[in-house]
């Protein structure tokens, strides 16, 4: 039942998602991680202005991720253009797709900044250590295998979210599926899709998972 | 030194304020091993942790060697903790950081170079007695192994002085003496000044040299732990010395019940001394011992007995001033006697 699947189309399909995916994970964590950070610090701070930066940043994120991708995706079209200089094509859709899992990221990296022990935080503290580095040399490595899950999670996300980049022309294996399977009724290239999008997904949570082992694998071994 | 003028502390939440320290000054002097003791919620925790200003007194100055802290701004404060060693009763160390991480931590907080702080950490390491676990990670130590990390890591900066709060409350009793005894090696071959926030009377007893009791924020007694611990005044002391307690049965003799009953109690080089049969021999009155310890504090030599005094009405009273003459602290008890079967 396979034989009508354009095999070098769905090659190029595959490369395409994991293109949008790799390059939107990356841009997603650089810029999520430092507003997970700001958003925890500005969460801790008991004065007013904190709270109120807090909140700010808080709606922020929630509005971006509240809001559907597949409106993301065309609300962001004339930003894109001035980001990559074209609203068509598989970078263009890395914009959205950026912009869209960045928050997304922000906040799953807060909640890990919160797992982290207030005591050692304190006890940082107590030696004299300044903000950054209570960050640099405490949070960040403390809750290392919570950012990485989050960057796993994101991940998976984006290849779910990539199946929409066809909207703007930016190819990808959703974009494959629903023009054979949907406008031509081809199932078996909808299935093979699916197929490999499944596989993507377990690979990536696998891969993700060694990662969170091998980092807390000291920590926790008694 | 340390010198606290005057700090209160409260807690402002929507609901209520909560004083944790109200008006407490007092002052350790360098080289001194001073105790905090209490019950759980007296305050002090919070007042500990405004030395170091982890916790910013709401009023009031604090002055560490000369420095009033409270008026430093971010950086200096930062600069003057690295001064301020502190450990926890849940030790604190970071999971994610091998033994030797751990303790090089406040150096490259400093910007130490790796290689001396690596000198660094391996001296602390056998200060503690850890040499050789350096690779270790803290998940694969026990409690008084992370404590002596936590020791090590407290030490890096050579600091002035030790905060340490409850340091030895999650341990055993047998790790708890290691600990202490660690504690006060360290003690002396650093001289460093040293506070201790406890709620054990045996941990004062054995490290400090003055103690201050602290109930419900405020500072209601304080003293050299001998005295404290002899003569404890207040009624939180007592109890938390269980003085009057409710697990307390003397036995009395039958030949004793109607004696008069005094606590006596001796410091110092007098605790080995006959004075006890001295005084009876001078004045006439038998005494009978019905209960008593003798021990040190610290390295002081202490005792304290409970004595049954017969004999003429003045032979007791003269016993009594001839004690007090010697120096002794004689306290009259009342005691609800108990059957004696013989
Ligand atoms: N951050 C805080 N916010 C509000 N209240 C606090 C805070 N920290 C302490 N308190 C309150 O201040 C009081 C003193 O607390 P503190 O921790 O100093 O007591 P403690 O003597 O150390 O007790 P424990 O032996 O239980 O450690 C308590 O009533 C506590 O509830
Ligand atoms: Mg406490």
């Amino acid at each position: 039942m396979l034989s009508d699947v354009v095999w070098p189309e769905v090659w190029q399909a595959s490369l395409s998602t994991l293109y949008m995916v790799a390059v939107a994970t990356v841009l997603a964590v650089v810029i999520g991680l430092p507003i997970g950070v700001l958003l925890y610090l500005f969460s801790k701070r008991a004065s007013v202005q904190h709270r109120v930066v807090y909140e700010l940043l808080s709606v922020i994120v929630n509005i971006f991720r509240s809001v559907p991708f597949i409106i993301l995706l065309i609300a962001l079209i004339p930003f894109t253009e001035w980001v990559v200089g074209t609203s068509i094509g598989t970078n263009a859709a890395i914009v959205p797709l950026v912009v869209g899992a960045a928050p997304f990221y922000a906040r799953l990296a807060e909640t890990a900044l919160r797992e982290v022990d207030a005591g050692v935080i304190e006890a940082a503290q107590s030696m004299g250590a300044s903000t950054w580095q209570i960050v640099y040399n405490v949070l960040l490595p403390e809750a290392r295998p919570g950012l990485i899950s989050g960057v796993t999670i994101t991940a998976v996300a984006l290849i779910s979210y990539s199946a929409m980049a066809g909207v703007v022309g930016g190819g990808g294996l959703g974009d494959l599926a629903i023009r054979y399977g949907y406008e031509r009724f081809q199932t078996d290239v909808m299935f093979v899709t699916i197929v490999i999008m499944i596989v993507m997904v377990q690979v990536m949570q696998w891969i993700g998972d060694r990662i969170v082992a091998s980092v807390s694998r000291k920590r926790s071994r008694g | 030194m340390i010198v606290l003028d005057h700090i209160t502390k409260t807690y402002k939440s929507r609901h209520q304020t909560v004083t944790a320290v109200q008006d407490v000054s007092l002052r350790v002097e360098d080289g001194e091993i001073f105790g905090l003791i209490g019950y759980s919620g007296a305050g002090k925790s919070t007042l500990l942790r405004c030395i170091n200003l982890l916790e910013r007194p709401t009023a009031g100055r604090v002055e560490v060697d000369g420095t009033d802290l409270t008026q430093l701004g971010r950086r200096e404060l930062q600069q003057a903790r690295k001064k301020i060693g502190m450990i926890f009763q849940h030790f604190h160390l970071l999971n994610s950081a091998s033994v030797a991480d751990n303790v090089a931590f406040p150096l490259r907080l400093a910007r130490v170079p790796r290689r001396a702080a690596m000198d660094k950490v391996h001296e602390l390491l056998e200060l503690v007695g850890l040499r050789g676990f350096e690779k270790h990670y803290p998940a694969q130590l026990s409690g008084g192994q992370k404590q002596r990390v936590a020791i090590a890591r407290a030490l890096a900066n050579d600091p002035d002085v030790l905060l340490c709060d409850e340091a030895t409350s999650a341990l055993d009793p047998d790790t708890t003496q290691a600990i202490l005894d660690l504690l006060l090696d360290i003690h002396r071959r650093l001289g460093l000044t040293m506070v201790m926030v406890t709620h054990e009377m045996s941990v004062i007893q054995r490290m400090c040299d003055r103690v201050a009791v602290m109930e419900h924020g405020k500072v209601v007694e304080l003293g050299r732990v001998a005295d404290v611990f002899l003569q404890p005044q207040h009624e939180v002391t007592r109890r938390l010395l269980n003085v009057d307690g409710r697990h307390r049965r003397t036995v009395l003799p039958s030949h004793a019940t109607s004696a008069p009953v005094f606590e006596v109690t001796f410091v110092g080089d007098m605790t080995y001394a006959p004075v006890l049969a001295e005084v009876a021999r001078e004045t006439g009155a038998s005494f009978s011992i019905l209960e008593g310890s003798i021990g040190a504090l610290k390295d002081v030599p202490y005792g304290k007995l409970l004595v049954a005094w017969q004999g003429e009405e003045d032979a007791v009273a003269a016993a009594v001033a001839a004690l007090r003459t010697k120096g002794c602290g004689v306290e009259e008890r009342r005691l609800t006697p108990v059957a004696v079967e013989v």
